[in-house]
């Protein structure tokens, strides 16, 4: 895809202190972002404590992404004078498959991204990870749960207990 | 960053829970460590439709099938009352969870079945059906944390049968009792800003009863027409809904047609007209038996449509010794345009709807 060579670029640096050279459309995908960029618009350098490069990187990639297609999406519309519906379907489920592919991660990288895209207000990325999340713990038992999520069991057996008598049916099979 | 899923914040957590869509998942989701379970509120429910409730057929069974409307699928779920109370609560009228149990000993409360929560009615032994029940309809938010109204109207039947209200507040505990001219029906009378409005057959027109004092109040308003009889009495979104249901026959298709109309008033009441409505909204009817409904909008379902009335309509089987015998199915009419839809084909006399809450 073709861009200006006036299109402004911003670095982000992450945590650990590597930097991620990106254009600014793309930057603008964060909320968090795009806020600081209206209140100071000569700024171009963006340290992010919160976040590691790692996950900074699969941020930017998520954002990349999603611009691109809304770009593509815009060009076709001026070349035809109008977006063809077939041609808008095919190229919604090409994201949607893509994002799906995105979100083969373990849990570990889903929490981070989670985190990530709540701190930096992507707001595409984290209805994304949240629905991910979800459907990891649709249908599964709380045990099945905590071993998904490596979470440690801290309830008494009496307040397990207790919690099963009170609604016995959701814990009798899932629905 | 330390991918540590047991240290989410609250509002993350929150954002999950309103994705689980069903209240197992909900339940078990926030069964799993102490912070989950502090920071899911049990009310972080995914917005749930009514349920079609009724029992499985053995008597003292705890088995309930459950029809969802959102997902259009029958579950099995077990209750904390048998069959024998479940018919017995006559007047099963829904509200925000709460189900009335024991309408006929002279212990009656009200059951949340699915937290188990009784609330103690402190209403005097008889026979009475449910007119409104759930969270005071003056308040703006009508949560349970705001009080709960309870209306009943109360038949006696001895040498000379009276009917009356009795009005019962969660805040203050305090009931009161007026009478009120003997029930006609079909319609249950309506409670609707304060009032109720008592609809009164023979005579085609209906009266207003200040709810707080009891007094009847100089306002009589006129049936729509001559034929039209209100069998509901609905408070829909600060509208008063009649709702009339003739049944006629074409041949050998006997159904029943919907007329909906509204009440168009003056703020104190003192001109009152009722106007046939053509549509209802974003609004959805939910009739029961016993003459008695609720409404829902649907800006609160994503993806439900609105404008339409369910109901259950009784259908009367013959067999070979032409003995009848009775069940129920449900329909869902859509205003727009006039059709009908048939969701379930055999239901229980006793099913109701239902509204989940874990409130």
């Amino acid at each position: 895809m073709a861009r200006s060579s006036t299109e402004n670029m911003i670095t982000l640096m992450s945590s650990d202190g590597e930097e991620f050279m990106v254009t600014e459309k793309v930057a603008r995908e964060c909320t968090t972002i795009r806020n600081m960029l209206e209140d100071d618009c000569v700024i171009t350098n963006i340290p992010l404590p919160n976040v590691t490069s790692d996950i900074l990187s699969m941020v930017i990639e998520y954002c990349m992404e999603h611009v691109a297609a809304a770009e593509k999406a815009a060009a076709e519309t001026a070349e035809k004078g109008s977006s063809s519906a077939p041609a808008a379907a095919k190229a919604n489920k090409d994201l949607e498959e893509w994002d799906k592919a995105f979100m083969n991660v373990d849990v570990y990288t889903l929490c981070d991204l989670i985190l990530a895209a709540n701190y930096l207000n992507v707001s595409g990325l984290l209805d994304l990870t949240i629905q991910t999340a979800a459907n990891l713990i649709k249908g599964k038992s709380p045990e099945q749960i905590r071993k998904t999520f490596h979470i440690q069991n801290d309830l008494s057996l009496e307040e397990e207990e207790k919690i099963r008598s009170q609604t016995p049916w959701a814990f009798e099979k899932s629905e | 960053m330390e991918g540590n899923w047991g240290e989410l914040n609250q509002d993350l957590l929150h954002l999950i829970s309103k994705k689980l869509g069903t209240f197992s998942n909900l339940i078990r989701f926030r069964s799993v460590c102490k912070q989950w379970r502090i920071d899911v509120e049990p009310t972080d429910l995914p917005a749930r439709l009514p349920w079609l409730l009724q029992p499985d057929p053995t008597l003292f069974s705890t088995d309930y099938r459950v029809f969802s409307v959102s997902s259009k699928t029958t579950s099995q779920i077990k209750l904390p009352i048998n069959h024998r109370e479940f018919g017995h609560m006559f007047h099963k009228a829904p509200s925000m969870g709460f189900l009335l149990v024991n309408s006929f000993k002279p212990k009656q409360f009200l059951l949340n079945p699915l937290t188990e929560t009784k609330l103690h009615i402190p209403f005097p032994k008889g026979y009475h059906r449910t007119i409104y029940m759930g969270p005071n309809p003056n308040s703006n938010s009508r949560t349970i944390k705001e009080g709960i109204h309870l209306v009943v109207l109360k038949l006696e039947f001895e040498k000379n049968p009276i009917n009356s209200i009795m009005f019962w507040q969660s805040n203050n505990d305090k009931i009161t009792t007026f009478r009120i001219p003997l029930y006609s029906g079909p319609a249950l009378p309506g409670y609707y800003k304060g009032k109720l409005f008592v609809t009164e057959r023979l005579l085609k027109k209906t009266s207003v009863f200040d709810m707080e004092t009891g007094a009847k109040m100089n306002v009589v308003i006129p049936n729509p027409g001559m034929h039209d009889t209100f069998d509901f009495f609905i408070e829909a979104m600060g509208d008063l809904l009649g709702v009339v249901l003739s049944y006629f026959c074409d041949g050998d298709l006997c159904m029943y047609k919907l007329k909906v109309y509204q009440l168009k008033h003056t703020d104190e009441f003192e001109e009152c007209t009722w106007i046939e409505l053509q549509g209802i909204g974003d609004r959805v009817l939910f009739l029961n038996t016993e003459n008695q409904g609720f409404c829902l909008s649907t800006s609160d379902f994503k993806g439900f449509r609105g404008n339409c009335i369910y109901y259950l309509e009784l259908v009367e089987e013959r067999n070979k010794d032409a003995k009848s015998s009775f069940h129920r199915r449900v329909l869902r009419y859509n205003m727009e345009d006039g059709t009908k839809e048939e969701l379930l084909n055999y239901v229980d006399l006793n099913a109701t709807w239902f509204v989940p809450s874990l409130d």
